[in-house]
């Protein structure tokens, strides 16, 4: 445990010798932070709307920092709260999408034979398939809710992971090494387990974050068209309200601005840190 | 001596896919008989491409035979469950040719020697397998052990990691061994050591090797016995000096003459070996040798050696070739022809009796 401990560390400081890695670090622990501890000290309600005309599109104040909306609520505040469900989406359905492209990259990298192929067949098959489309047909027809927005999300960008988790399997499985503990007697799930996985480990974890990247901004699409949970509001539903009210035709950009620039640092946040975590863990790769 | 090993008819054809379509059929390994004793250090000798590790792979079921079969102790590999021959493979072991590839980068030392012993081992406690694996590491020199165990692969040179590859074959006390070239990656200066430390090994824990080299001085100073291959196929086999003082085949012969020590002692002009070896996808018919053989160039180009494939026919005691035209053995190695051979022949270019 310790010197895993201290394997992190390393990896944290070498990240962020990186300009770029520490760029990202920078973000993702501010966003992060924020979405934590923020919408404690700066609680949303929803139903806290305007009673005044005047209180709706409301330009920055000294009492709405980031002025209000179409129904008068407050931006600053939503904007908070929306960054725990931008995050929240992103790294369950990563999580989710890990998990299975692992696996099936494991097992149809390790083992041939028909299950494996047509895991593969089904992995191309989902690759060549656009992906933004078939989330948004997935999403309009199981509906709007936060659940359902995750579980598209995972159970479409495994694809690519599992592509890449496979063909590096397929190169550790040819190494000697794997052949010597053959040799020596050992089963196909001590060698996946003890041999193959630590080795498919890094990429793995490079990997991760670069898929929270691309499931915070699939989440963003979908609520931008409308199809985000209306009650558990991200950044993405934000835009999809503020453009649906004609914040966008009225000049309101303080309503445009908070959750667009916080979707786009959100998402640079984990592409610099994925990039550089792929470096660091995957030197090799670097070169292609 | 017993036979440990037998291999009877062995092949090992790969099939190369080209792009676009038909594949050609490599014969890396193209029917081979022989027998490993109980003990003993059998060199396996032949260039690049020849065929040995794919032989010594095939031997350990690493590699699938295409054909052939493998008696190992008297029992017939091909025939036990897969369940079998998992539990056999603490029997017999393979060192590599390259220990950086050898080793999991990802696991420590300790975990490498420990691994298997929780396969085939785990009748012993935790404190029993400790305990050997510390003293196999000590056993292959490996000093101090903790420190060793603790480290990983990239921490070491190439001998320590030859050295942790020779004890994760040992560690389960196997009777067989396969050590496919295994100090010819490494520094010129730790080779010896290393030799060293396997020859030592050999004799105290009684260990049968078969070592595989394309040096044939190297065969020579190690081993007991010495088989030749070309082009997937065994040439010669026979005891030490008797391939190298008395070589039969031209082949060997060639091999013999540009050894320094014993070149030089032999009357007879060197045999360079001329040209390039066929590739293994293409191997000549006839006598597969016969496009770079100088004794079929100095016969004539014989039809024989196109049409027909010698068979392994014995010289002396123990001592078998592959030769349609078997060289007299003569200390001095000078050419010379079995008379009953050449019966057909135009008059001999040479003394038949060589004396
Ligand atoms: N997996 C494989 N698929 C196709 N061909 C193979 C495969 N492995 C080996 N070969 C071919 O089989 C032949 C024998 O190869 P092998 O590695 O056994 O030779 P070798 O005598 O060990 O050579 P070296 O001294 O270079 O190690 C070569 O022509 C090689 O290209
Ligand atoms: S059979 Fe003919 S070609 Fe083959 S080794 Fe003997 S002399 Fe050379
Ligand atoms: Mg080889």
């Amino acid at each position: 445990m310790n010197a895993r401990g201290e394997r992190l560390a390393e990896i944290f400081s070498r990240i962020w010798a990186d300009s770029f890695g520490r760029a990202g670090l920078v973000l993702l622990t501010l966003i992060i932070g924020i979405s934590i501890l923020g919408p404690i000290i700066f609680p949303f309600d929803p139903r806290e709307v305007a009673t005044s005309a005047s209180k709706i599109f409301a330009p920055p104040t000294a009492q709405h920092w980031l002025g209000t909306d179409e129904m008068g609520r407050d931006i600053f505040r939503s904007t908070l709260a929306g960054a725990r469900i931008s995050l929240l989406v992103g790294i369950t359905a990563s999580a989710i999408s890990i998990v299975i492209g692992a696996f099936v990259g494991l097992f149809s990298g390790y083992y041939h034979g028909l299950f494996s192929n047509l895991l593969m067949r089904v992995t191309d098959f989902f690759l060549a398939l656009p992906v933004t489309p078939l989330i948004i047909v997935l999403a309009s027809v199981f509906g709007q809710n936060l659940l359902i927005t995750i579980m598209v999300i995972g159970m479409t960008s495994w694809p690519s992971t599992a592509r890449i988790v496979r063909s590096l399997v397929l190169s550790i499985r040819a190494r000697q090494f794997v052949e010597r503990v053959r040799a020596i007697g050992a089963s196909d799930a001590r060698i996946l387990c003890v041999h193959i996985l630590p080795n498919v480990m890094p990429l793995i974890y490079a990997n991760t974050v670069l898929v929270i990247a691309g499931s915070v901004l699939a989440e963003a699409t979908l609520a931008f068209l409308g199809l985000g949970d209306p009650v558990r509001v991200s950044w993405g539903t934000m835009l999809h309200y503020a453009f649906v009210s004609g914040a966008a035709g009225r000049g309101v950009w303080w309503y445009l601005l908070p959750p667009g620039i916080g979707i786009v640092l959100l998402v640079l946040g984990f592409t610099l840190v994925g990039n550089t975590l792929d470096k660091i863990l995957n030197p090799r790769l670097r070169e292609f | 001596m017993a036979d440990l090993m037998t291999i009877d008819e062995l092949s090992v054809h790969y099939e190369r896919r080209r792009m676009g379509g038909c594949g050609r059929k490599v014969r890396a390994v193209d029917g081979v008989s022989l027998s490993i004793r109980r003990g003993e250090i059998l060199s396996v000798v032949g260039e690049s491409g020849c065929g040995k590790t794919t032989m010594g792979k095939a031997i350990l079921n690493i590699t699938r035979a295409t054909s052939g079969r493998i008696i190992y102790d008297g029992i017939d590999l091909a025939k036990i469950s897969g369940a079998e021959l998992r539990a056999m493979r603490r029997k017999f072991q393979m060192i590599y040719q390259d220990p950086y590839e050898s080793l999991d980068p990802r696991q420590s030392i300790y975990d490498t020697l420990l691994e298997p012993l929780l396969i085939h081992r785990r009748d012993l406690s935790s404190v029993q397998k400790r305990d050997l694996v510390m003293s196999h590491l000590e056993a292959v020199g490996l000093r101090p052990a903790e420190m060793i165990a603790a480290r990983y692969p990239h921490h070491l040179s190439g001998g320590q990691r030859q050295r942790v590859a020779i004890a994760a074959a040992i560690i389960l006390e196997p009777d067989f061994i396969v050590a496919d070239e295994p100090v010819s990656m490494l520094d010129v200066s730790v080779r010896s050591e290393i030799l060293k430390l396997m020859l030592d090994l050999q004799k105290d824990k009684d260990l049968t090797y078969m070592f595989i080299t394309h040096d044939l001085s190297l065969a020579w100073m190690i081993s007991h016995r010495i088989a030749v291959f070309y082009l997937g196929r065994m040439v010669e086999i026979g005891g030490t000096e008797e391939v190298v003082h008395r070589s039969t085949h031209p082949y060997t012969n060639a091999l013999v003459s540009v050894i320094p020590t014993v070149g030089k002692k032999m009357r007879g002009e060197r045999h360079i070996l001329a040209g390039e070896t066929p590739s293994a996808s293409e191997i000549p018919g006839g006598c597969r040798f016969h496009t770079r053989c100088w004794l079929y160039h100095d016969e004539g180009e014989p039809e024989i050696c196109r049409n027909s494939e010698p068979e392994l026919a014995e010289v002396a005691d123990g001592h078998m070739a592959a030769c349609h035209f078997k060289l007299i053995p003569s200390r001095d190695q000078q050419a010379v022809f079995d008379v009953a051979e050449r019966l057909s022949k135009p008059a001999p270019t040479l003394n038949p009796l060589g004396l």
